[in-house]
């Protein structure tokens, strides 16, 4: 028995090839490297000024400077931008992801003359420079009053977005006709069999597109930039661009913003490890 | 009365009330993309800065863009240059580095997990977060990282973000942390393809280089040219690496793009003339070079890709 199982554990070893166990070490090689700049603006926000400028500097502060989190967190305000773009991306998402699942429902369930024609126009905007239409969208919400506030941020999720709207209705493809004929033989119109019967059997695919419009919301820039002034609105990109510290060593500080900056999304990342992969691959696809 | 229910779900009913669901896309489409896209292209022949009335001006705007011996030439032509350097190697290093990595970490373990996870890192931060980490690191004095490495070889700290031809390299080399994107794109395309093909040319002898090249590049085609010309397209919009790392050196930040448009590119460019100088007809025009470039570039990619066969586009 034994014999046996080593024979099986030998087959296997030389499954593995030297190409595999080269190609491995270069990827943890890669994966070193991509890890470089994160330890040093970790153990650079730590330092003190006397540490930071000096050369060469340690690689380990010998005095910790944990209160700088504190500092950034509380008396900058840090806390107050943070939760700014966690409201801003989560009322974004549950505006994009109703809607789109609406507009969805109305591309995957109907036959219409015009359909197609508009779904491939539609399709096509997703290889369109946002930009271009930048300016007059600003001159536009300029005249409603919207500049620094939240609506030229929102109002645009609730028109849906074309990547949303194309993987829903693909997912809603799947689900069988049967259960709407069903429904509307029960009496239920179109809009209630969107509401109770279509929905909540698309969770699963919700919740991606969610997680991935929640990514890019976070990661915004150009939007939040463009639009907020006033600091109470800052959102963490524009927080970072014009951030201002006190005192001298405001360098230091902003290394802690950023550091501070990151944790969020890794928070989510581990709370929500199985839905991430598949949002993630998603927000990579468009 | 069931009879007469069931006979409302005729072709008729289903097309209207089908209109009033895609209604919403249709009035986004037409307020936020169409709309806007004609009046960028009316504004991009006048001169206005807000506060006065527009000015026609025809095509100077894109006169003054297209020529190299005016200063606003010059610095497009700049930002072209820097923006089409960085798509191109941005998409040969996401390809080269993405697809080899996704190949490396494709046979399911808890390294390759681990892997993936570190990888993919960079691409959660927020670009502008991202972009001033890796700008500190590039930073002047000479207590950046890169400057502390070439004291301790003896060389003088260098000024990296900000001399011209060379702040794009910067952005470049920047990508490379940013290969977790490609690669979990890449890493889903591996794992559709059919195991028994796979274990079918592994009996037969093959190595897993020729495995790679024969097997995985062939079937994924579809995956890599999608990848590409998305790449190539996103690419043309780089913005958020060049604003994040233009705000890192002082004195660099305050004179816009970098000094000798180091590190303009061509939002950027659009973004200050629009949102800074408030040269709204003059950045419309920029917003309209953007968008037939990338028109071409991706109408070009189309019919290269239908011509020579590699991909079935529907």
């Amino acid at each position: 028995m034994k014999v046996f199982a080593w024979k099986k554990r030998k087959k296997r070893l030389k499954n593995i090839q030297v190409s595999d166990i080269i190609l491995l070490s270069v990827t943890v090689l890669l994966a070193v490297i991509i890890l470089i700049p994160f330890f040093q603006i970790v153990l650079s926000s730590l330092k003190t000024n006397a540490e930071y400028y000096v050369q060469p500097s340690p690689v380990f502060s010998k005095d910790p400077q944990w209160s700088r989190y504190t500092y950034v967190f509380v008396d900058l305000s840090f806390w107050r931008y943070m939760l700014n773009s966690i409201w801003l991306a989560a009322v974004g998402v549950i505006l994009n992801v109703i809607s789109s699942s609406f507009i969805a429902y109305g591309f995957s369930r109907f036959r219409f003359r015009g359909k197609n024609a508009v779904f491939i126009v539609m399709l096509l905007t997703m290889f369109l420079p946002a930009q271009v239409c930048s300016i007059p969208q600003f001159l536009m919400f300029n005249a409603y009053g919207w500049v620094d506030t939240y609506f030229p941020i929102l109002v645009p999720q609730l028109f849906g977005s074309a990547a949303s709207i194309l993987l829903i209705s693909q997912f809603m493809r799947g689900i069988p006709r049967e259960m709407d004929e069903a429904a509307r033989i029960d009496g239920a119109n179109r809009f209630t069999v969107w509401w109770k019967i279509i929905l909540p059997q698309s969770v699963a695919v919700l919740i991606v597109v969610a997680i991935s419009s929640f990514l890019s919301s976070w990661k915004d820039s150009m939007g939040p930039l463009i639009y907020l002034r006033s600091e109470e609105l800052y959102t963490i990109p524009v927080a970072l661009m014009y951030f201002q510290a006190p005192d001298q060593n405001s360098k230091l500080m902003l290394f802690t913003g950023i550091v501070i900056s990151m944790i969020p999304t890794l928070i989510l990342y581990v709370c929500l490890q199985k839905w991430m992969d598949k949002g993630i691959y998603v927000a990579e696809l468009k | 009365m069931k009879g007469k229910k069931v006979k409302k779900l005729n072709f008729a009913a289903q097309e209207r009330v089908g209109w009033l669901f895609i209604a919403p896309w249709i009035v986004g489409f037409v307020f936020l993309t169409a709309v806007p896209m004609v009046i960028s292209l009316y504004m991009s022949f006048h001169d206005w800065d807000m506060f006065s009335d527009p000015v026609f001006v025809g095509f100077d705007n894109f006169a003054n863009l297209l020529n190299p011996t005016v200063f606003e030439g010059a610095t497009f032509y700049a930002a072209l240059g820097n923006t089409l350097l960085y798509t191109l190697f941005t998409a040969v290093i996401n390809l080269v580095l993405g697809l080899g990595v996704a190949w490396a970490i494709s046979k399911p373990s808890h390294l390759s997990t681990a892997l993936r996870t570190i990888i993919y890192l960079p691409c959660m931060l927020i670009g502008i977060a991202f972009a001033m980490m890796m700008g500190f690191i590039f930073d002047s004095n000479a207590f950046s990282l890169i400057n502390q490495l070439r004291a301790a070889c003896g060389q003088a700290p260098q000024e990296w973000l900000f001399t011209k031809g060379q702040g794009v390299w910067v952005m470049i080399l920047t990508s490379f942390w940013g290969i977790g994107g490609a690669m979990i794109v890449f890493v889903a395309g591996v794992k559709n393809i059919d195991r028994s093909i796979y274990e079918a040319a592994q009996i037969d002898g093959a190595s897993n280089f020729k495995v790679f090249i024969r097997i995985c590049i062939p079937c994924m085609k579809p995956v890599i040219i999608y990848q590409v010309i998305m790449g190539l397209i996103f690419g043309m919009q780089v913005f958020d690496i060049a604003v994040g790392l233009a705000s890192v050196g002082g004195a660099g930040s305050s004179l816009g793009m970098g000094i000798d448009n180091s590190l303009a590119t061509l939002v950027y460019y659009l973004y200050n003339k629009g949102f800074k100088d408030f040269q709204m007809g003059f950045a419309s025009a920029i917003g309209w070079l953007i968008f037939l470039l990338t028109s071409m570039i991706g109408a070009g990619l189309y019919f290269f890709v239908r011509k020579t066969g590699y991909y079935e586009v529907d």
